[in-house]
């Protein structure tokens, strides 16, 4: 396998690996299996703050005071020119998650305005949403949100002109070719199609996060 | 145990933050200026991570046991019972029934309180600190009418800091440094940046500080994949005013990122008062992390000593003069003038 990438700074104490320039599946998938690699090899390091993925990078927070960049840089270096000759061999399996939600009336007040605007019923843009398989290319923005890829485009729809005040937790929604769930009550711009009663985030679980990076999500009715 | 009466604008407690947690989308939270914490918990005789409380704009408690504590932040000087008066960066003795109030202060933002021996309260996810932007910490956050307890086993020696670092290192007006990231670093964007004067505006959080001034109208391509953010992140959203991201902010962002504030200023740009001014200039990876390096030894080597406070009464003002071990005088503060006259530190 023969990827290239690039190792920036960000301020004085992130550094970013940089696979790709877009939102891809095959970048993505670069990215997490890398970065399981990395974690293994220098979590334990004192100098290690954190380290997460994007869509297209790998960024690793440091402690300056104890180690610079260009060292850093260098030890990752070698780490990654190693494990990208290896490979094929280290390809880890996708988790599927099954989130059941309750589309329209109360749960999703804006599936009606969406149905009317795109001529398409609310049952079709139900079973749309139903059948496609999201895959989950990173976790942001607030605790446990998943960025999702793979909505269906005949279900693409505009954000709300003026975001709500608050959008309830569990929500489901579209904005332009992104779905996604709000982990918790938040004002948003999103158009609210349904709602799930799984818990995204809850502090009291190892992983806090019900969903993780790099899983396929299928959203299931309910 | 403390009662409190007013919690301003936010309180919260705060440690050095949440690391690891990114992945999960938590932000690393933690104390916005990092150094009056840890010298906040150096003059309880605490270890250095003790939680603090971190007060943004106004607080006041009464102290239902006795306790020794100390207060850090902008150089003021506050009450406890409307009459004795103390001076930040100091540890104080509180007896029953005291009550201490920390005022909005025109010159700094954030203040800490530690209370040696530190406060009773449980970490989520691995840390004590406060996330603003989501429900996960709420206990964390501290509202009126709370009664906070704290371990009793405190230390009876009272001490003050030298301030020479702070005014040397945090409150001070000097330019802002920035870390531009390689596609901004561009002599025709940092001549318009650099030459801009910006404002404070009272949009300030701990998710980050809204600056305002002369619209940047520079990046046309505003179509940023989002990605990675971190504290100090210097964003440029489509409205051509700059934001600075602090330590609650979303873990990622789409706006344009123009750089980074390095660690040696974090503390300075969140002490700056809402509505002073302010100007960028820009630094290399490697001399801000020499500064930061260099600015942490100064740290380590403030000089800090035990102090006795006598408060006197002359013609109905009251008069505060801080005294050594070997009786000389370190300051005198007067609660109508407030002002302080130059510590003296041998």
């Amino acid at each position: 396998m023969k990827k290239d990438f690039v190792i920036n700074f960000h301020g004085d104490s992130t550094l970013v690996i940089k696979l790709g320039e877009y939102i891809d599946i095959k970048t993505n998938e670069i990215v997490h299996n890398l970065i399981e690699n990395l974690e293994k090899d220098i979590i334990y390091q004192d100098y290690i703050e954190d380290i997460y993925p994007t869509y297209n990078n790998i960024v690793i927070d440091y402690d300056n005071l104890l180690i610079d960049f260009e060292t850093l840089k260098i030890n990752i270096s070698k780490n990654i020119v190693n494990y990208l000759k290896n490979y094929d061999n280290n390809l880890s399996e996708e988790k599927t998650i099954e989130i059941p939600v309750k589309y329209g009336g109360e749960n999703g007040p804006d599936l009606k305005n969406m149905s009317d605007k795109l001529k398409i019923s609310e049952e079709k843009i139900i079973e749309i949403h139903t059948e496609s398989i999201y895959k989950i290319f990173m976790i942001g923005f607030m605790p446990g949100f998943p960025y999702l890829g793979g909505l269906d485009k005949r279900i693409s729809f505009p954000r709300l002109s003026t975001p709500r005040t608050t959008v309830l937790q569990g929500s489901v929604g579209i904005a332009g070719m992104q779905t996604g769930i709000y982990p918790f009550a938040s004002p948003g711009g999103w158009n609210i199609i349904g709602r799930t009663h799984k818990k995204l985030f809850n502090t009291e679980n190892d992983p806090p996060a019900l969903l993780s990076s790099f899983s396929i999500l299928k959203f299931i009715r309910e | 145990m403390i009662e409190i009466l007013n919690s301003g604008l936010l309180s919260s407690f705060q440690d050095k933050g949440r690391y690891g947690k990114k992945k999960f989308g938590v932000s690393r939270s933690g104390s916005l200026d990092s150094f009056s914490f840890e010298l906040a918990n150096k003059l309880t005789s605490n270890s250095y991570n003790e939680p603090c409380i971190e007060i943004l704009g106004g607080f006041s408690c009464v102290f239902m046991e006795e306790a020794v504590i100390s207060i850090t932040g902008p150089m003021e000087i506050f009450s406890v019972n409307d009459n004795f008066i103390y001076q930040t960066n100091s540890s104080i003795k509180m007896n029953y029934g005291d009550k201490l109030d920390i005022p909005f202060s025109n010159k700094g933002n954030i203040f800490y309180l530690s209370v040696s021996g530190g406060f009773r309260i449980h970490k989520v996810l691995n840390s004590y600190s406060y996330h603003q932007p989501s429900d996960i910490t709420n206990e964390l956050k501290i509202s009126n009418g709370d009664i906070i307890k704290f371990n009793k086993n405190f230390q009876n020696d009272l001490f003050i800091s030298d301030n020479t670092f702070f005014k040397k290192r945090i409150f001070n007006d000097e330019t802002i440094r920035i870390i531009y990231n390689k596609d901004t670093n561009v002599k025709k964007f940092k001549s318009i940046f650099e030459q801009t004067e910006f404002r404070i505006s009272n949009q300030i959080s701990r998710q980050g500080i809204r600056l305002t001034g002369e619209p940047i109208d520079f990046f046309k391509d505003q179509n940023e994949i989002s990605s990675e953010v971190s504290t100090g992140t210097v964003q440029l959203p489509p409205d051509g005013m700059p934001i600075i991201l602090l330590n609650d902010s979303q873990t990622t962002g789409g706006y344009k990122k123009i750089g980074s504030i390095p660690r040696f200023q974090l503390s300075k740009i969140c002490q700056r008062p809402i509505s002073s001014t302010v100007k960028f200039s820009g630094i290399s990876l490697s001399e801000s992390i020499s500064e930061f390096r260099k600015m942490y030894s100064e740290f380590n080597n403030i000089n800090i000593q035990n102090y006795s406070n006598r408060v006197l009464e002359i013609n109905g003002r009251l008069i505060s003069v801080l005294i050594s071990k070997n009786n000389s005088i370190i300051s005198i503060a007067d609660n109508q003038q407030f002002e302080i006259t130059e510590e003296k530190f041998e």
